[in-house]
């Protein structure tokens, strides 16, 4: 099977769905000439016009606006935010407009957009481009969000975003681009809503997503070595969410670990503690542990960000708290 | 810089105490605000605070050491700080004084380690270990807990079934265990090869209540006193001993005031009202209206109380304590009675401090629970009488000329005849007596 990087899937996806479908478009800041920031839409120009790959002005809201109306009038743009903390600019273009106007033109319109975008820390460019902020994006009704891990992972849900009707934030993570994973060649797609579990135990169980769920993964590896075998699950779509995946999971370990990039307060996981806690009260064995981004904004200094995320011997002791074995 | 621990005075009466155990151990850091250790004083458990921040050095007083308050008890500094010699010294010589007092502390200890998962009162599971203990018939006071904080985890219910599982019993007999709460291992079977039977299980519930969770007592073997065993002993001699007491009994006809009691609980607002409450209002109005009853002999003379303050008499595993409602005059009987409720909460887990058990006019003791249908209560040292209150019966009785089944308790009043005269002290029942069966008046 062709291995290829996270980015080349990505690309592979969009240039694939514009194949097939007229109505497919990219626009976003540098995704043309320049082939993207991360180079996710490298070489689509060339394939497929300035008319179908466009380069926009830095105007967040006329992206997501732009698409909004696109997609309104019957075409299917996949348009890109640079960076999920510019996401700010193009709120109400994407939480009011995109998210809600089916809904208020009573099933007369559907907005068929993608809106593609990349956060996370790692490379030290601090607090304006490293963000996490997904649960803005859950607790808006009408959008779905999406945040593959994997190569794999982001090339078949892609697919799946862009044939959807509605809209949808399609979260990638700037350190991931470069990692390289089996992509079958032939086509495929993967459905929203569905966990992948990476590996399987009876202790514990850790959840995480994007760049995280590789971290919870390695955090499995590790706590086998220690006797501890673990439940490790990667959300892949935190909207729709596949709650059953966890729930079945935490009935048979009793313990669990949230892991997110995101701010502990008010973090996305914090929803998935409250719906385990609904619906799995019952199975749980000691408290739910979450691990998740230090409460500020993230530092430039390298040794202040890698602090300030959670690392995998973070999630360690937290598997381990639930154990009571801290 | 080094920094002193010092015994706190945590009471206005209180010149010693026992340090009972260290939360933070030496070489811990520690913060300002953090919890040092506990200390018993009298009855009551309190926690010392750290008002310095740094690492706790040394440990001067370990657990069982009973010193006067304003002792140096740790040492608080910068890791690696020397302690001056003089504050080790000190610490030496006082150590030495209290060789036995240690021994019993560790022993308490070490029961209590052995007791099942109780922290303050409540019993802490986790969900799931709840869950299976439910499926499996296995009342949780029977597990040991061995997760954070003695919390009961899956595991150890699962090692409780395990070793229950060891005992031979008929299906029935395990369902009946589980029903009168009776731990399937401590009882002798009589069925065949020594299988427990329901007759067996039965048996054993009906049996006298268990020694509380600590070392089990062999014939002959001495039980070191505890303090509150030993404060109550002293107490108890010192009331026969110095207060001339003679003692009223009296019947009340309390059927109006259950019914009142029914009628307010049933509305639903607020917390239970007890019968107890009402006893309170009625004894702090007849105070209130005989101030000669409130008083206490004090060198010099008879002492005239001026405020209401009545203790509530509960019984703990280990003793007594009078947890005491100040002002209950002052207070609408909803008040008396959540204040009540909460004292009693905080006595039985050993949280009170020294003002909430001193201070008290009289005191009002209930053992109509029990079913006693009198008793004659002591007098506690420093108050004037106490109340005491047996079970509610019904009773034939002859009422406005025609015989009728009404609801009596017995009132037994213990007074100090230094303070009090017969027909004064008689005067005072009749006014409580009088309370009660007109409950009414009691809510205003």
């Amino acid at each position: 099977m062709p291995v290829i990087m996270y980015r080349e899937a990505v690309r592979d996806a969009l240039a694939e769905e514009m194949r097939r479908d007229p109505r497919v478009f990219v626009m976003g800041e540098d995704v043309a000439i320049y082939g993207g920031a991360y180079s996710a839409t490298q070489n689509l120009v060339q394939e497929f016009g300035e008319t179908r790959v466009r380069d926009t002005a830095i105007s967040e809201m006329a992206i997501a606006g732009a698409a909004v109306g696109a997609a309104m009038a019957g075409m299917r743009p996949v348009a890109e935010i640079m960076y999920v903390d510019f996401m700010t600019l193009a709120m109400d273009q994407f939480v009011n407009q995109a998210a809600k106007n089916r809904y208020m033109f009573g099933g007369k319109t559907t907005v068929p957009m993608v809106l593609r975008t990349e956060g996370g820390a790692g490379r030290c460019i601090a607090a304006h481009h490293s963000q996490s902020l997904e649960a803005w994006f859950v607790h808006a009704p009408g959008v779905f969000v999406v945040m593959p891990a994997t190569p794999y992972d982001a090339k078949g849900l892609l697919k799946t975003c862009i044939r959807d009707d509605n809209p949808i934030l399609f979260i990638e993570h700037k350190m991931l681009y470069n990692n390289k994973g089996e992509v079958p060649s032939e086509e495929y797609l993967i459905p929203l809503g569905k966990a992948a579990v990476r590996r399987e135990g009876d202790d514990v169980t850790i959840v995480g997503y994007s760049r995280m769920a590789l971290r919870a993964e390695e955090a499995g590896k590790k706590l086998a070595d220690q006797g501890i075998s673990a439940d490790v699950i990667d959300l892949r779509c935190l909207k729709p969410l596949d709650i059953d995946c966890i729930l079945d999971s935490v009935k048979k370990t009793g313990r669990l670990v949230l892991v997110s990039e995101g701010y502990k307060e008010g973090n996305f996981v914090c929803e998935v503690a409250m719906k385990v806690m609904e619906f799995a009260f019952d199975y749980l064995d000691a408290p739910i542990e979450r691990v998740c981004a230090a409460n500020c904004p993230v530092p430039m200094s390298p040794v202040l960000e890698d602090e300030a995320i959670p690392r995998t011997d973070k999630i360690i002791a937290a598997a381990k708290r639930t154990l009571g074995k801290a | 810089m080094i920094q002193k621990v010092i015994l706190p005075k945590l009471g206005e009466t209180v010149e010693v105490s026992t340090i009972e155990r260290w939360i933070k151990n030496e070489g811990d850091t520690v913060a300002a605000g953090d919890i040092l250790c506990e200390i018993t004083t009298d009855k009551a458990t309190l926690e010392v605070e750290s008002y310095y921040r740094g690492t706790l050095l040394r440990i001067l007083a370990p657990p069982g050491t009973e010193l006067p308050v304003g002792s140096v008890i740790a040492v608080i500094g910068e890791k690696g700080e020397a302690i001056p010699q003089d504050i080790l010294a000190q610490a030496e010589a006082a150590g030495k004084a209290a060789p036995a007092e240690r021994a019993e502390a560790a022993a308490v200890a070490a029961a209590v380690e052995a007791a099942p998962a109780v922290a303050a009162g409540r019993l802490v599971a986790s969900p799931r270990a709840r869950r299976l203990a439910r499926e499996l018939l296995i009342g949780l006071e029977h597990v040991r807990g061995t997760g954070p904080g003695g919390r009961i985890v899956e595991a150890d219910v699962q090692a409780t079934a395990k070793a229950g599982r060891a005992v031979r019993a008929s299906p029935l007999a395990r369902k009946v265990a589980q029903r009168e709460g009776v731990d399937l291992a401590s009882v002798r079977g009589g069925g065949t090869g020594g299988k427990v039977l329901k007759e067996d299980v039965l048996r054993a519930a009906r049996a006298p209540a268990a020694a509380p969770a600590g070392p089990t007592a062999k014939a002959g073997q001495v039980i070191p006193l505890t303090a509150m065993r030993r404060i109550v002993a002293e107490r108890m001699v010192h009331s026969k001993r110095t207060i001339p007491c003679y003692y009223l009994e009296m019947d009340a006809d309390v059927t109006d005031l259950v019914a009142l009691r029914n009628e307010l609980n049933a509305k639903g607002d607020g917390g239970k009202i007890s019968f107890n409450d009402f006893v309170l209002k009625a004894c702090a109005a007849a105070l209130r209206a005989m101030p000669a009853v409130n008083s206490r002999w004090v060198e010099g003379g008879i002492e005239r109380r001026g405020d209401v303050h009545i203790g509530l008499a509960v019984g703990l595993d280990e003793g007594l304590i009078v947890p005491v409602i100040r002002h209950v005059d002052r207070k609408s009987l909803r008040q008396v009675s959540a204040e009540a409720a909460d004292l009693a909460q905080r006595a039985r887990s050993k949280k009170l401090v020294p003002d909430e058990y001193q201070g008290g006019c009289m005191t009002v003791s209930n053992l109509g629970m029990f079913g006693v249908r009198s008793f004659i209560p002591v007098v506690n040292p420093g108050e004037s009488t106490i109340l005491g209150l047996g079970a509610v019966q019904d009773q034939v009785v002859f009422r406005q000329g025609s015989i009728e089944v009404r609801k009596v308790m017995s009132l037994a009043l213990s007074v100090d005849h230094r303070l009090v005269d017969g027909a004064v002290g008689a005067q005072f029942l009749k006014m409580i007596r009088d309370g009660m069966e007109a409950p009414q008046r009691l809510i205003e």
